[in-house]
């Protein structure tokens, strides 16, 4: 990925780390740590359970505050943003991609789809064609209509990838894709993956599966609240 | 997001649940209900009293003798009421009264072709009789008295209507005769009044014989119970020029009273200030059935805010994904907000038209006057939407708090 260093990293996170009080003690769920993000670059961010990984994802995602350092998202310092801002950011520059997907199941596949969009004001029809060439792309155009529950699993994410590139967002977050996967399904999101990174997205996915550590073009590996290895 | 999508998640979410949501608004409903019903209630309540004082009419001012019961034989002048002179003073000396109308009553039994009725009460009325009552003449060829009548004194009657039905059985006792201890009186006319209207402390309008006063004295003289002098005009009405000037006018007729008359033996009533009174009263017993109805709105608006927390809790995922797809917290509020002010809208549109419902059954079935007034639904609908506001809030805010990684987190 020598090409894209020289560009600047969509992400830069400097001295970034997430503390909390328990009691008197002060634990560390995430060290002071310094990373970069690279255009198109697809990492791996692995580590046993409670390594501070998810810790990580959450901080990326501005689904948690920080407890200090910076976080550079696209050129723009979003640590110490407004909640308000802090959601157009979410909702513009990062898609989210969850492990048991988080459909909304009262809403058709399409509506789903159209979730982020709403947030992010598009006209009805905007949503709507917008919605249709991504469910196209993705090989679900049959099945616009269906609840979430009429699908098989390997469908359902997705639709939930479909909704995380809804708002064309430059940066992908994925916590456990393949967790509740098959594996020849996991094997097809993983070719998703690697089709949007083509496309210049930055994806980041929190991963169990060593398998994949071979597929990605970096692994990030935390243990204790510290990188060992990036 | 747009309101209008807003709006339809709302309603989305809601119908996801049809029989919680329905149970959840259903103290709205009957919190509303109450309210509507007990407005229509004492609205009606209101009305009637009003209309009732009204027919006395509230240009008038009623003075009434109070006749007392006294055991002691030898008293003869003790209790006389309202007298020749109290009339003729009120005539001349006050200038606002239009005019005085003095009734006076005799009993007998009275005699028709057909029946016999005894205790009959006669009044000796003046010529505006009808006009003050609001009542009207039947019968073909039917009349009330004439000048020429008060003039001459001249042996006529006028018969209530349910009594004339009742003493010629149905039959025009028009130019018929009636008896009256021994007197007879040519019937002229026959006087209703559709509502059948009481007159205070005598009776029924439709109940009564009708003599013009002066044929009374001519016939009987004053009216005499045992021996001694019963009072001689059983009522007064003072018709006063506006109604401005009705307080002033009775304030002097009472001060007029209390110098001539040595004990209480009349007693002065002001359909206008009765109306005042009972419009307060009223006002207050509305207020506090109204009250009393909209406590159970106020449960009806906690149970709200019980079950839009228990939602919540159960949706937390939801906030959270919504949350992380770009939802700011004033979106999760107004999704919140909105959907428990459609609940309770829902809710004061089922309870309003229970309400009218309940005002309908009410009158249909209890006979009580009822009446939906349009402000006490737009009120109560009103209301209900401040109580998904006002109970939806806190929940609301509850959402919007979250921690979208807390939430996220929840299974």
């Amino acid at each position: 990925m020598s090409a894209s260093s020289t560009l600047p990293p969509m992400i830069d996170l400097i001295g970034i780390q997430k503390r909390y009080k328990m009691g008197t003690q002060t634990v560390h769920a995430l060290h002071p740590l310094q990373l970069k993000f690279h255009i198109g670059q697809f990492v791996a961010i692995v580590g046993p359970s409670g390594s501070g990984k998810s810790t990580l994802l959450n901080l990326l995602g501005l689904l948690d505050k920080s407890s200090g350092g910076e976080y550079w998202l696209d050129g723009q310092n979003v640590a110490q943003l407004r909640d308000e801002k802090i959601s157009q950011v979410r909702c513009r520059k990062i898609g989210f991609i969850f492990q048991s997907f988080n459909l909304f199941p009262n809403m058709s596949v399409l509506e789903n789809v159209c979730v982020p969009m709403h947030y992010a004001e598009q006209s009805k029809q905007y949503m709507t064609e917008r919605a249709h060439l991504i469910l196209d792309r993705l090989g679900l155009g049959d099945r616009t209509g269906h609840k979430p529950t009429e699908l098989s699993g390997g469908q359902r994410q997705r639709v939930a990838i479909a909704r995380s590139l809804a708002n064309d967002p430059p940066v992908i977050l994925a916590d456990e894709p393949t967790g509740n996967l098959d594996e020849q399904t996991g094997e097809e999101v993983m070719q998703i993956f690697r089709e949007l990174r083509s496309e210049g997205r930055s994806i980041i996915m929190v991963t169990h599966n060593q398998e994949y550590e071979r597929e990605v073009d970096r692994v990030i590996e935390i243990r204790d609240g510290h990188i060992i290895r990036s | 997001m747009r309101f209008s999508n807003t709006l339809k998640l709302s309603i989305a979410s809601l119908s996801t649940h049809p029989f919680r949501s329905f149970l959840a608004g259903l103290g709205v409903v009957f919190g509303v209900g109450a309210v509507v019903g007990m407005l229509a209630i004492g609205e009606g309540a209101r009305i009637e009293s009003i209309r009732q004082i009204q027919e006395m009419g509230v240009d008038k001012i009623i003075i009434r003798s109070i006749t007392k019961e006294s055991n002691d034989e030898d008293e003869q002048t003790a209790v006389v009421g309202i007298t020749k002179d109290d009339i003729r003073h009120i005539g001349n000396q006050f200038d606002n009264v239009n005019a005085v109308l003095p009734i006076t009553n005799w009993s007998g039994t009275a005699i028709s072709q057909w029946m016999e009725k005894p205790n009959q009460q006669v009044l000796g009325v003046p010529q505006q009789f009808v006009e003050i009552t609001n009542s009207r003449i039947l019968g073909q060829n039917g009349r009330f008295f004439t000048p020429k009548d008060y003039d001459e004194a001249t042996p006529v009657c006028v018969v209530g209507s349910r009594l004339a039905k009742e003493l010629f059985q149905f039959r025009n006792p028009i130019g018929d005769r009636l008896f009256v201890d021994g007197n007879y009186f040519t019937i002229v006319g026959i006087l209703d009044h559709p509502a059948d209207r009481k007159i205070e402390g005598i009776g029924s309008v439709n109940n009564m014989v009708y003599i013009p006063a002066v044929t009374g004295f001519e016939t009987w003289g004053i009216p005499t119970r045992g021996n001694r002098s019963q009072v001689p005009y059983r009522m007064l009405y003072v018709v006063v020029n506006s109604i401005e000037q009705i307080e002033n006018t009775s304030k002097r007729l009472a001060a007029y009273f209390r110098t001539t008359h040595d004990e209480y033996d009349y007693e002065i009533v002001l359909p206008f200030e009765l109306m005042r009174q009972q419009e307060a009263t009223q006002r207050v017993f509305t207020i506090v059935m109204a009250s009393i109805a909209s406590i159970s709105l106020l449960v009806g608006g906690i149970g709200i805010m019980n079950i839009m927390l228990a939602n919540i809790f159960e949706r937390m995922k939801e906030i959270g994904t919504r949350r992380a797809l770009g939802a700011t917290r004033r979106d999760i509020l107004t999704q919140f907000l909105v959907e428990s002010v459609v609940l309770t809208t829902l809710g004061g549109a089922l309870g309003a038209t229970l309400g009218v419902l309940l005002a309908f059954v009410v009158a249909e079935y209890a006979e009580m006057p009822t009446s939906v007034t349009f402000v006490s639904v737009i009120l109560s609908l009103s209301v209900s939407i401040l109580t998904g506001v006002i109970f939806g809030s806190f929940p609301a805010w509850k959402a919007a708090n979250l921690s979208p990684m807390e939430a996220l987190r929840h299974e």
